[in-house]
């Protein structure tokens, strides 16, 4: 019977909610009273239009209070526990890399159980042969250069001047006396010897 | 509204405040047993829950349709809580009878034993009641509110009705005849 009512609980629906009992078909009726009868139909439809003026809507909401923007302070920001593991566990990784190691490390004593001889015998294994190979080489350097200027020396024998002294002239005689001064004219200066006789024709 | 969402600022949301505030301070009152204080903070709660999931509204869907899912979200969290106070059996006859003793008209008795009925529902069935026949809203919102098929959204009408009748049924029927607008 429920199985049977929750197939036909949507038909149902739609009839109580949209038609009253006299406006149903014949069909409908009969549908409808194989599930109730038809004063529960008629008090299921009551209810629903009674539901409108149960409550009283007159009431106001509250102003709306918005919040100060909050800053969260440092301390008081939650991170996961994952998070604080892998942290720990880095500082200490990065500590023990970095932190010198000044422990000594217990090496094991060994103690020989018993005495063995041991003889070494050594084997020279020439895995590295060094070879010395002189190479002559002759290098050759050729220069090449560019003559740019050619420098010209002309040498001319030197053409004899027009009064070319002779070794024969006369030593003068510059004693003091001889330059003494006796007049003021040119005749009485005594050094008019020394000029040319061609000028002391003119006088 | 899609811009008012997507670039927040106070002064829009104080816009939406205005506009569904006190809708859905009636959603939250008859969702959570009559309790208007709680309910009152639920309407703080979703604006403060709108500015931090304002990336999760979908620009196609109505505004309307997903602040209501928040809504309905929120108070199925409330019912999960182990304090939450849902009214059982006894307590709800004790409710129906203190009713009838008190000088109540017959309309606020009928008025009070509705909503002790209605706290009566499953969650799932007084949600989709509350906003179909109390909310107005359509079969297909509801299913989209309540991420379900219209087929059972209809399912679950049904069967809230149904309960709704059960809880109901104590009423003499000459109060119903006197009581409901459909006689």
């Amino acid at each position: 019977m429920d199985r049977e009512l929750d197939k036909n609980s949507e038909k149902l629906f739609d009839l109580i909610e949209s038609r009253n009992w006299n406006q149903l078909t014949l069909e409908e009726m009969q549908f409808v009273l194989l599930h109730m009868t038809e004063d529960e139909y008629h008090f299921q439809r009551q209810i629903l239009v009674e539901a409108d003026d149960i409550f009283d809507e007159n009431l106001e909401a509250k102003p709306l209070l918005l919040p100060a923007k909050k800053v969260t302070p440092i301390f008081a920001i939650s991170i996961p526990l994952y998070q604080t593991i892998l942290a720990v566990a880095a500082t200490v990784l990065v500590f023990l890399m970095l932190w010198p190691n000044n422990q000594e490390i217990e090496r094991p004593v060994i103690r020989p159980v018993a005495q063995q001889k041991q003889e070494i015998k050594t084997n020279f294994v020439h895995d590295t042969v060094v070879k010395y190979i002189t190479l002559t080489q002759i290098a050759e350097r050729v220069v090449y250069d560019t003559i740019t200027a050619v420098v010209q020396s002309n040498f001319k024998s030197e053409e004899p001047r027009l009064f070319q002294a002779n070794n024969n002239l006369p030593i003068l005689d510059l004693s003091p006396e001889k330059l003494e001064v006796r007049g003021s004219s040119l005749k009485d200066e005594n050094t008019i010897g020394l000029l040319p006789k061609m000028v002391n024709t003119i006088y | 509204m899609v811009e008012i969402i997507v670039h927040h600022s106070h002064p829009a949301l104080t816009i939406l405040h205005e506009r569904y505030s006190k809708k859905l301070l009636g959603y939250f009152i008859k969702m959570l047993q009559n309790d208007q204080e709680k309910a009152q903070d639920f309407v703080q709660d979703i604006f403060l829950k709108i500015i931090e999931k304002k990336h999760l509204f979908d620009t196609d869907k109505k505004f309307y349709t997903w602040i209501f899912t928040i809504a309905s979200n929120m108070c199925k969290s409330e019912y999960r809580k182990p304090f939450f106070q849902s009214i059982s059996t006894d307590e709800y006859e004790l409710q129906s009878k203190a009713v009838f003793s008190d000088d109540l008209s017959e309309k606020e008795r009928f008025k009070q034993i509705y909503k002790a009925s209605l706290a009566q529902l499953e969650m799932h069935h007084k949600t989709t009641f509350i906003l179909r026949y109390m909310e107005k809203f359509s079969l297909n919102e509801i299913a989209e509110i309540t991420e379900t098929s219209v087929g059972t959204v209809k399912s679950r009408l049904f069967y809230a009705t149904k309960k709704m009748a059960e809880l109901l049924k104590e009423f003499d029927p000459r109060y119903e005849n006197n009581l409901f607008k459909m006689n």
